[in-house]
């Protein structure tokens, strides 16, 4: 059950920055490869808020979503008014390797690679309590993350958004203001991606940069290619996908002789093979996934 | 003053490599318009090639080095053939591929070698020092190798037929097209090359540090950076970039911390985007 729970709360998390994603790339064509930076900003920032400054959770959580919010303003204004996609791409995964430089480097406010500690939801509770109340809080703001992005999809902001992916010149000749647009739901979505970062932090309870590698990123990317772009609910299962694929190698190990197994640094290197083979093949030859509306 | 030049000449050292793996990135975004994420796992490639003739192998330096960038090739060819090719029309597609790829080739270089590192079986020569500057001979002579293959590749680039084509093919696939050029001959060529000078630049960079499989992927974003500055598929550019971007973060590191030297990358390549989206040398269609 605890188990259960654990992988139930891991698919939330993936599933809140899938969803973030998908309404950034799914929605609007925003090739965003630092997902996990602002991840990471928004999981420290909750944990200095709330442990040097004693904020509330609440609070912690919206200073979180504040600081995704206000780091993905000046990198799409440098990147998001040019015309080519990549410029973004390249910035981004620029972006996420210099926030966990600065994660190692700046020790005297991040406790650098030793780690910083986060505070439980219910210090009464004790460890099992907590992962159950976890589990319920990021059930919650998957379910609000979802509802808010499905009506977002139907609003008129949504349906240009959607316009701006498909043909950005007929929705700069309509005249839609294409850049601020996108800059807008850049913003959105990273907001929403560092409140993710703030739940992970209560929920893993110890920080510390290694956490945050671009691996995470490209699971994301891999979840929302393999689940559909472009559809929430697509999102959410490929999250699914992910997870068990992620868990399948660990339950292997617990099944498969001794002598059939690998090394444990192999089959982290194997792992590593099947996300990426997963990346490189599933886009070109089935790139509408799951249950994807679009092409890519 | 002395750490100043210092600075200035590992700056041209790490500048000579950094326009190497651009100027690869730059010359394969000029024909296939994708940033090819998985061009650092070539360089790593190169580096474990080498590393594998020389030490199991026992084959002598000079061979080593071919059978390096033939491993590179190899796989970089294997890659556009089995891949890139698939996706020439859908560049977003090819992007997320060479991530894929790079992922791939980093979890299948880590299977087969593990990820401790190794070097080069090279004697240890004592450093220079020229008036308190320190030199290591091994930097000079490959920094010197680094600007001979530079000057290689502009020689290709300017004198020969086939580099003149390739220019076109840059330029516009359409045009060299109606004239003649076969642009998929072209492609193979300029991928070739790309990979070639990607196999020694992880050599070179190997030497001069350690073999790990992540060898090629920290080298990455400056690359990019200087790919960007210089015009992305501006192959003098880059080479230019490359070395601004190498002297630039080893000046920064006499007031910022080593680790630093990454990020500040980023933040050329950021200050870039918002002065001059072109590049110092980029054409302004590229941007806008």
């Amino acid at each position: 059950m605890t188990y259960l729970i654990a992988m139930g709360t891991q698919t939330g998390l993936f599933a809140l920055l899938a969803l973030s994603l998908n309404l950034q790339w799914g929605y609007t064509g925003l090739q965003n490869f630092g997902l996990v930076g602002f991840y990471a900003a928004g999981a420290y920032c909750y944990a200095l808020t709330t442990t040097l400054l004693g904020w509330p959770t609440a609070a912690g959580i919206l200073a979180a979503m504040a600081v995704g919010t206000l780091l993905a303003y000046p990198l799409g204004l440098a990147s998001i008014r040019l015309r080519i996609g990549f410029y973004l791409a390249i910035v981004t995964l620029g972006f996420s390797e210099t926030i966990r430089a600065v994660l190692v480097n700046e020790d005297w406010l991040t406790q650098g690679t030793r780690g910083i500690a986060v505070k439980l939801l219910f210090p009464g509770w004790g460890a099992a309590g907590n992962q159950t109340a976890m589990f319920g809080l990021i059930l919650v703001a998957v379910i609000a993350v979802y509802l808010l992005f499905e009506r977002v999809g139907q609003t008129p902001f949504g349906r240009t958004i959607e316009a701006i992916r498909d043909n950005e010149d007929a929705a700069r000749s309509l005249g839609k203001p294409v850049t601020g647009f996108k800059i807008q739901v850049f913003m959105l979505g990273s907001a929403v991606t560092a409140g993710a970062g703030a739940l992970n932090a209560i929920y893993v309870g110890y920080l510390v940069p290694d956490q945050f590698l671009s691996i995470i990123t490209f699971y994301v990317w891999m979840a929302m290619i393999v689940g559909g772009s472009g559809s929430n609910r697509g999102v959410v299962l490929g999250c699914l996908v992910l997870v068990l694929l992620l868990e399948g190698s660990r339950f292997l190990k617990e099944v498969l002789p001794a002598a059939l197994l690998f090394s444990d640094q192999r089959m982290a290197a194997l792992r590593l093979m099947i996300i990426g083979l997963g990346l490189t093949v599933i886009p070109i030859n089935w790139p509408r996934g799951l249950l994807g509306r679009k092409e890519l | 003053m002395i750490a100043f030049a210092q600075a200035l000449a590992n700056g041209i050292s790490d500048g000579a490599l950094l326009a190497m793996v651009a100027l690869g990135i730059t010359l394969v975004f000029g024909v296939a318009r994708f940033p090819n994420v998985a061009h650092g796992e070539f360089l790593t490639l190169g580096a474990y090639g080498a590393y594998w003739c020389s030490s199991l192998l026992g084959w002598p330096l000079l061979a080593a080095v071919g059978g390096g960038i033939v491993l590179a090739i190899a796989a970089g060819l294997a890659s556009y053939a089995l891949v890139f090719r698939t996706v020439s029309q859908r560049p977003v597609t090819a992007l997320l591929a060479s991530i894929g790829l790079s992922i791939l080739l980093r979890g299948a270089i880590t299977f087969i070698a593990g990820s401790q590192q190794v070097s080069y079986d090279i004697p240890l020569w004592g450093a220079w020092d020229l008036a308190g500057l320190t030199l290591l001979p091994l930097d000079v002579l490959v920094t010197i190798a680094s600007f001979v293959v530079i000057l290689m590749v502009h020689l290709v680039l300017a004198k020969t037929p086939i580099g003149t084509r390739m220019r076109a093919v840059a330029d516009n696939v359409e045009l060299a097209r109606t004239s003649g050029i076969d642009p998929q001959r072209i492609n193979l060529a300029t991928w070739s090359i790309a990979l070639a000078v990607a196999a020694l630049a992880g050599m070179f960079v190997a030497a001069r540090t350690a073999i790990s499989p992540d060898l090629g992927w920290n080298l990455l974003l400056p690359a990019f950076a200087a790919a960007v500055l210089g015009g992305l598929g501006s192959p003098y550019g880059a080479i230019l970039a490359g070395l601004i971007i190498g002297l630039a973060q080893n000046i920064a590191t006499l007031w910022i911390s080593e680790t630093y030297k990454v990020s500040f990358s980023f933040l050329i390549l950021i200050a870039v985007l918002l002065i001059r989206p072109s590049g110092i040398t980029g054409r302004k269609e590229m941007a806008r």
